[in-house]
């Protein structure tokens, strides 16, 4: 009797279905146990630099169009609006000669405490090449990446304030996290009473500022700036100002609305902060200085220290701090 | 493959498409945040035209795709698909053949249930919080955003198989015999 080749089973419709639901499940499960070192992330990472050069045509594709956009809307700007603008305007050339005044007055009371200068941060321009992808993630994607020094936790900036955070590098391109998501979270405080809280995106695209207490005063208009606690952000970076603030008797907190000072929509260039400035020069001085003491030289005075500070503005916090450390 | 089974070379090339549409169109026509999801839509034409096996198996590989490039937890999207072609290949034969007006409730049915299910998943696992907030927010933008997309291509797709089957039906009433005698 004749054996005929037996046919390889195919699987059915309802075993196919629990297959993908099991491997699906699994993926899940492990990609929330594993860190950002994980195995998915790093598949991730790999399909990020395959898509990149994909995303960049497609941001180059729709410029055009978002410039026709941009030009419709301008040339529908009302009279008003250009009044209200143009008065917005001078009042802001004034605010900025008069915060100028300060800051000059702050670095020079700062270089007299031989402070670190906390505000004078490296910084990195990158381009936007693509949004996200999908609803339910408020996300960038720049082209900037690992082979360029960018790491997962860097904070991004645009011209006016804060963005977000890194929150995935590939070789040449990352994500960026913006505060406006609803899994973001920004360690903040009011500019005026010093009162810390907490900067959350929400699904609804408000943020919000939780975690004030009903004794707090807040008043719409208070500013929000980044508070610096936790390390990821600088303190000082400007986030918003505040539109609402609701509460009742019950509340432990009170809810408070904020208007970021950054349209997300519109950045086509971001800043990321990609060390402190002021770090950097403390490090190159220290090395400098111990250099001076290998060769032995005898006149390196903390006064010398001092003077190359005064010489030099370039290099202002980095020689105060040689001249302290010479001090001690 | 079954010699009796339909060429799987559309739905490759579909599918292709649907990746590339996605990750160089899909981003920069989001309005306020909400991006059309043409996976979705393709998992749902291919349960239409193929059935719950093809569906369910090109919507696993698709969602599996859709989550590597959007920042979300991987395997969300590839197990709504999954269900979701396999729930819609399911239908009547009947109804799936049916007119576009069927096809396209089919189409918005399918939307409104893909995005409430990612929702639900993921609000299960704690990555969004605010239920509500993301049915109102999210899920029904998202299904209408589908689904007007889905209007747009549902008719091209339709034409395009229609004028297929017209040039095989013509092809194969050349080639019989019957006919050949005549």
């Amino acid at each position: 009797m004749a054996l005929s080749p037996k046919k390889p089973k195919k699987l059915s419709g309802g075993l196919l279905l629990i297959l993908f639901v099991v491997i699906s499940v699994v993926l899940m499960t492990v990609w929330i146990r594993e860190g950002v070192n994980g195995p998915l992330h790093a598949v991730r990472s790999g399909v990020a630099t395959l898509t990149m050069p994909f995303q960049y045509t497609g941001a180059l594709l729709s410029r055009p169009f978002q410039a026709v956009g941009n030009m419709t809307t301008n040339l529908t700007a009302s009279q008003e609006d250009i009044s209200t603008l143009t008065a917005e305007n001078e009042e802001l050339r004034a605010l900025v000669m008069q915060l100028e005044e300060y800051r000059q007055e702050n670095e020079r009371l700062s270089k007299m405490l031989e402070l670190a200068d906390t505000y004078s941060l490296d910084s990195t321009g990158a381009r936007v090449i693509s949004r996200s992808a999908d609803t339910w993630n408020r996300v960038l994607t720049i082209d900037k990446g690992s082979s360029l020094g960018l790491r997962v936790g860097m904070p991004v900036l645009s011209a006016n304030g804060l963005l977000g955070q890194i929150e995935s590098v590939s070789q040449f391109s990352s994500t960026v996290r913006l505060i406006t998501d609803s899994q973001s979270g920004v360690a903040a405080f009011l500019q005026s009473s010093r009162i810390e809280g907490i900067v959350t995106g929400s699904a609804e695209g408000l943020v919000y500022l939780s975690y004030i207490p009903l004794t707090a005063t807040v008043q719409p208009g208070d500013v929000v700036v980044t508070s610096g606690a936790g390390g990821v952000y600088p303190k000082g970076i400007a986030i918003g100002e505040v539109v609402s603030v609701d509460y009742s008797p019950t509340d432990v907190y009170q809810t408070i609305i904020i208007k970021p000072i950054t349209r997300v929509s519109t950045y086509e260039e971001v800043l990321v902060l990609v060390g402190n400035q002021s770090e950097v020069q403390i490090n190159v001085n220290v090395q400098s200085q111990s250099d001076e003491y290998a060769s032995d030289t005898e006149d390196s005075s903390s006064t010398d220290g001092l003077d190359g500070n005064e010489d030099d503005g370039s290099g202002a916090a980095g020689s105060s701090t040689t001249g302290g450390t010479d001090g001690q | 493959m079954d010699s009796s089974s339909p060429s799987l070379r559309p739905t490759v090339l579909g599918a292709l498409i649907a990746i590339a549409l996605q990750v160089i169109i899909a981003p920069n026509i989001a309005i306020n945040d909400v991006v059309p999801n043409f996976v979705l839509l393709f998992t749902v034409i291919t349960a239409i035209r193929y059935g719950a096996v093809r569906a369910s198996s090109v919507g696993f590989i698709l969602g599996l795709v859709y989550d590597l490039i959007a920042q979300g937890p991987i395997g969300v999207m590839s197990l709504v698909l999954a269900l979701l072609g396999y729930s819609a290949g399911s239908l009547n034969k009947s109804t799936l053949t049916g007119s576009l007006a069927v096809q396209m409730v089919i189409i918005l049915a399918a939307a409104f249930f893909g995005e409430l299910l990612h929702s639900v998943i993921l609000a299960i696992i704690g990555y969004d919080a605010n239920f509500t907030m993301s049915l109102l927010m999210r899920v029904l933008p998202g299904t209408i955003y589908d689904s007007v997309i889905g209007l747009i291509l549902l008719p091209l797709l339709n034409r395009d198989g229609n004028a297929h089957k017209r040039r095989t039906d013509s092809s194969l009433k050349t080639m019989d015999p019957r006919r050949r005698r005549r």
